[in-house]
């Protein structure tokens, strides 16, 4: 019994502990930035927009076609499902639950982790292995303000117009989608979208996506940053940045979905 | 020494990787180095018929494959935290001083890594003219002129724009010397410089030294190294790196505890 208590007090430290570093080198390398005198805007607006490319630009074709996928089949599904119901009027008000507050968040977080949490975290452990970063160092460059600030900036906006991107292509182009099989008035649907639109969908949605691009590239830096001289260290970080970030942003966005419910029925005075 | 960086002292400095025995342990060392007392001891190996500078400016650090001469040249430019002791530039605590706090110093220090150290996102030309560029040392028109001039002098021109993976072994270790002294340091540390240069190469490269210390801008080498073929160029000061401390001679001499008294 006390081995347990003993392990779960164990596993609860170092994840608070594992959260505190991560958290201290956010704040290490937003000071480093601040107090970078030589740092011109011009630097950080180059790796700012690289990453933008690379994270961004170059997942587009991914998320279009997981965006038509699930846009089209929940349009399809709900449709049908409130047809039956006699709650067509209803369909936007799904859709932007799903779409705007949860799906659209989660999934293009995912593919982001996947695409380039991994890859962040391989570029900066073989830098480490590479004793780049020592060599940035040594001229005089702190690697947090050239190398981790701009990463998790050029993240953060990537996966906010990823996320508008993928629920944009998910609303619209799977709508255009069901219209092979599907009669719904455009106009209808429109309608019934905008409506269902409000400004907490906004807010859920910036909170979501913006937080979920702190977390994945904050903690892809941190595990890259992590490997001491070895390269075969790179693909066990990497590994552990992957799982790490799934986990983070899944509890992330539970725990946000979970406490605007629950602010939610106080308001309505249910709780 | 110049100005800026008048002494480097090491107190009771011990240093170990994680999990591993220390490489460094309890080491006393003092830089620039004086041989009042230590006459009988420290006979340094002096070349006979070089061009020089004194031989208290250029330190040369052997030791056997592993001792940590490396590691000892990455405390020495600040590039590593000792584990315990104390490591004083100019008086201060290294360990003390955040990344801003330091930078005065390091900007003054050339290193050059024994094997990698370039960035490999950007040509050999980006990873010289990074630097200057950043630090704003001078325009961008002549960080690019001095580069280009530096680059043509050692025969590298027709390899600027070529990522470092595309390039070969020599040349990437040229282009870290080369990196080196970019900044004219007022010390510079060089990791083997000789492993997989030329000889020609290592001359040019010893004569450009030379230049700037006589120029008064290069005041002291440390260079970590077996052979001699590089530090041959110098006169220089030798220290033993052996069984975690520092010695001032061959096997079995003397211990230094504070090599300058």
């Amino acid at each position: 019994m006390f081995i347990y208590i003993d392990k779960m007090g164990r596993l609860l430290t170092s994840n608070i502990q594992y959260i505190i570093r991560v958290l201290l080198m956010i704040y290490l390398s937003i000071r480093a930035t601040l107090l970078d005198q030589h740092q011109g805007l011009r630097t950080i607006i180059g790796v700012v927009s690289a990453q933008i490319y690379f994270t961004g630009w170059q997942a587009l074709p991914l998320i279009s076609v997981l965006a038509l996928a699930s846009g089209s089949i929940t349009i399809l599904q709900s449709s049908s499902e409130l047809s039956l119901l006699g709650g067509s009027g209803m369909i936007g008000n799904l859709l932007v639950v799903i779409m705007v507050r949860e799906v659209g968040p989660l999934l293009t977080a995912l593919v982001v982790v996947a695409r380039s949490g991994s890859a962040v975290a391989t570029e900066i452990g073989n830098m480490r292995a590479n004793r780049e970063i020592e060599a940035l160092e040594s001229i005089g460059i702190n690697p947090l303000s050239f190398i981790v600030f701009p990463r998790i900036v050029g993240g953060v906006i990537s996966v906010i117009c990823l996320c508008f991107y993928f629920v944009v292509i998910a609303l619209i182009g799977g709508f255009l989608l069901t219209r092979i099989i599907d009669e719904m008035p455009l106009n209808f649907y429109l309608d019934s979208l905008v409506q269902a639109l409000s400004k907490e969908d906004f807010f859920l949605f910036l909170i979501k996506t913006g937080f979920s691009g702190t977390i994945i590239f904050s903690i892809s830096c941190y595990q890259g940053l992590a490997v001491k001289r070895s390269h075969h260290e790179v693909p066990q970080v990497t590994t552990k940045a992957v799982v790490d970030s799934i986990v983070a942003v899944t509890l992330f966005n539970m725990s946000v979905t979970v406490l605007f419910y629950i602010q939610q029925l106080i308001m309505l005075g249910d709780v | 020494m110049s100005a800026l960086l008048k002494s480097l002292h090491f107190e009771e400095l011990t240093f170990h990787y994680e999990g591993q025995e220390p490489l460094l342990k309890n080491v006393n060392f003092e830089f620039p180095i004086s041989r009042r007392g230590t006459q009988d001891h420290s006979a340094p190996c002096r070349i006979p018929d070089k061009r020089s500078m004194p031989s208290s400016q250029v330190v040369v650090i052997r030791g056997v494959q592993g001792a940590g001469s490396s590691t000892l040249m990455q405390i020495l430019a600040g590039l590593q935290t000792p584990t315990s002791g104390r490591y004083l530039i100019n008086g201060i605590a290294v360990e003390n001083m955040s990344f801003e706090e330091f930078l005065p110093f390091r900007l003054r220090m050339g290193y050059a890594f024994d094997t990698g150290g370039l960035l490999s996102n950007r040509t050999l030309f980006e990873n010289l003219v990074l630097p200057l560029n950043y630090h704003n040392i001078c325009s961008p028109q002549e960080a690019e002129r001095r580069i280009l001039a530096l680059m043509e002098r050692f025969q590298l021109l027709n390899f600027k724009d070529l990522r470092i993976a595309y390039v070969s072994a020599s040349l990437r270790k040229m282009t870290v010397l080369l990196r080196s002294i970019i900044m004219d340091p007022e010390i510079l540390f060089l990791d083997d410089p000789n492993i997989r240069i030329s000889k020609e190469a290592q001359h040019i490269y010893a004569e450009l030294l030379r230049e700037l210390i006589n120029n008064g801008t290069l005041h002291a080498i440390f260079i970590a190294s077996f052979e001699e073929s590089f530090f041959s160029y110098f006169d220089y000061t030798t220290i033993y790196l052996e069984e975690r401390q520092l010695f001032n001679t061959e096997r079995s001499c003397q211990k230094i505890i504070a090599i300058s008294q």
